[in-house]
């Protein structure tokens, strides 16, 4: 196993999927401070009627929301990209234990997506806070340890994100069906879930793996298009199924199938 | 030739067994069984979907056979506790990661296997690549990209060489690299098996061929055998012709008339149609052994198996 996870390290610190998927997530980081700092020097000519209407999202959820669709890109990937090439069959030739493999990239899109996916909210939610300072800006995520749940939170919910991209890719050998996946179950199942009748709008809301890192962080989802119904344990199992199945499906097919 | 295949060469030896692949309802490999042996270059010859490409697969365990079984070093592939150090193989040369430096790609893949880092310099200096060694594989042309995969082949310093079409797209100076390469691989008693669709390339690579057509094999056996048995024509000129042709015919013999009152004779040599014609009193203006080229043996064995599937429909293209 150690083997296997020294080779694959080294294959994604050098794929080209890797420095275009972080690539972009390191731009969008890169623009929250710059979108806090415009907001605020706006903020700052308005007339006290107006700043009651002015509004600036949370910066660390948003940034979290879309880390969600970047890693799940990263982790379908980290897969479908060997498919692509043709390179699965020269992995599996130098590593024919297929499930140490898949084992092997899972540790390390999880690690790696975890990693970056923190150091990005907490350097948003430090210089946000730095940035708008003592203005009274509605809907900021405190720089205080409940602040700091949330973004630990945040960054399990979007290493699942990753971890069901490694799975979809796996099931579906393709990045294109991988994404139209992760996109239905990121934005689109949302968007129809908040009109369904009561109670299904609230459960399913609620079940959605955007709504996950809210619930688990017990902060709620307030002004969000999720709701927040489970407890941060029964979010917790959640997240943990939708880990569990698409791995699971992925070991199987990946050892399965022919490469 | 069968001899050479004692217990102590299990170690370096591919094996099928009546190897059988299906592929929905198209059969790819149909009962396969022959050994590839060490100290020699074996060529494995094959019209375009003949299913070469599915038995090395096959054999390096990628795709799982539906019968039999392919052996490589005594046990199946996957059962290998370091397979690149047992198994080199180059299936297809462009499936890299473009961004990848050629020596992050044997990088990884010596990593994989516990293979020192300095091996995977010394045989990018020995493919000729170690000048490019810190550049994307992406800007590398498909001649470079060959030597970088048979650098990844040879990364283990493997007993066995698994090669698919490795002089596909090469210049005369690539061809000629690979041809001595497979050589001196073979001489140093590794077992060497390379695919190619072109019997003329094959002719001067290697010293025994296996040929299939349709996932059959049609023949195994080394270079001269093959165009002995299967190429070996007779020339033979009569004035009776009629009576010789359905003479030799009813003798089992194929008879192909050609232009000048002259017919090429196959399944019968030089001496038993002379007899026959004598015991016949048929005269005989011309009888001449006609020397066939492997290439010609080559067209004759896969002719009848082209024709076939040339009429069947909705087949798996699959080198």
């Amino acid at each position: 196993m150690a083997d296997v996870l020294a080779a694959e390290w080294l294959k994604i610190r050098t794929a080209r999927y890797a420095r275009y998927v972080l690539g972009v997530f390191a731009a969008f980081t890169a623009l929250m401070p710059l979108l806090a700092w415009y907001f605020v020097t706006t903020w700052d000519s308005l007339t006290p009627a107006a700043r009651a209407h002015a509004a600036l999202g949370p910066l660390p959820e948003f940034l979290g929301w879309i880390a969600s669709l970047c890693m799940a890109v990263f982790g379908a990937l980290a897969i479908t990209s060997e498919y692509s090439s043709g390179m699965i069959r020269t992995t599996f030739t130098a590593m024919p234990r297929r499930r140490t493999v898949f084992a092997a990239k899972g540790a390390i899109v999880a690690v790696v997506t975890f990693g970056v996916t923190s150091a990005a909210l907490v350097a948003t939610l430090v210089s946000g806070a730095i940035i708008v300072g003592g203005r009274p800006i509605a809907d900021q995520t405190p720089l205080n340890p409940s602040g700091f749940a949330l973004v630990a939170a945040t960054a399990v919910a979007v290493t699942a994100f990753a971890l069901i991209g490694l799975g979809l890719g796996a099931v579906t050998r393709s990045a294109v069906a991988s994404v139209v996946g992760l996109t239905l179950l990121w934005y689109v199942v949302p968007l129809f879930s908040m009109h369904l009748p009561a109670p299904w709008a609230a459960w399913v809301s609620s079940l959605v793996p955007g709504a996950l890192a809210g619930e688990l962080a017990g902060a709620g989802n307030a002004n969000s298009v999720f709701a927040a119904v489970l407890s941060p344990p029964e979010a917790f199992l959640v997240m943990l199924a939708y880990i569990a199945v698409p791995l699971a499906a992925g070991a199987i097919v990946i050892s399965h199938r022919d490469a | 030739m069968r001899s050479a295949g004692g217990p102590a060469t299990i170690e370096a030896m591919i094996e099928f067994r009546n190897l059988t692949k299906r592929y929905g309802r198209t059969l790819a490999v149909d009962s396969l069984s022959f050994a590839v042996r060490p100290g020699v270059v074996t060529g494995f010859l094959g019209p375009n979907g003949a299913g070469k490409s599915t038995t090395m697969r096959l054999a390096l365990g990628l795709d799982a056979p539906t019968e039999g079984e392919a052996l490589v070093a005594g046990c199946r592939y996957r059962d290998l506790q370091s397979p690149l150090r047992n198994v080199g193989a180059l299936l297809d040369a462009t499936a890299v990661d473009g961004a990848r430096t050629a020596a992050d790609h044997l990088g990884w893949q010596a990593r994989s296997n516990r293979i020192p880092g300095v091996r995977a310099r010394m045989l990018l200096e020995q493919v000729g690549l170690d000048e490019v060694a810190r550049r994307p594989v992406g800007k590398f042309s498909l001649g470079m990209k060959q030597r970088l995969g048979i650098a990844a082949a040879l990364l283990g310093d493997p007993p066995i060489v698994v090669l698919d079409e490795p002089v596909n797209g090469l210049d005369p100076d690539g061809v000629r690299w690979i041809r001595q390469l497979l050589r001196s691989l073979a001489t140093e008693g590794r077992t060497v098996l390379v695919s190619s669709h072109l019997m003329s390339e094959m002719a001067i690579t290697a010293d025994r061929l296996v040929v299939i057509a349709r996932g059959h094999l049609i023949a195994d056996g080394t270079v001269d055998e093959l165009a002995g048995q299967h190429g070996a024509a007779v020339n033979v000129r009569t004035p009776l012709e009629a009576e010789l042709r359905s003479l030799l015919e009813r003798a089992g013999a194929r008879v192909v008339p050609e232009p000048n009152g002259r017919m090429s004779v196959t399944g019968l040599d030089a001496a038993a149609i002379g007899e026959l014609a004598a015991r016949e009193a048929i005269p005989l203006t011309e009888l001449m052994r006609q020397p066939v080229s492997l290439e010609e043996a080559y067209m004759r064995l896969t002719a009848d198996r082209s024709d076939f599937h040339a009429r069947s429909t909705s087949e798996r293209d699959d080198g």
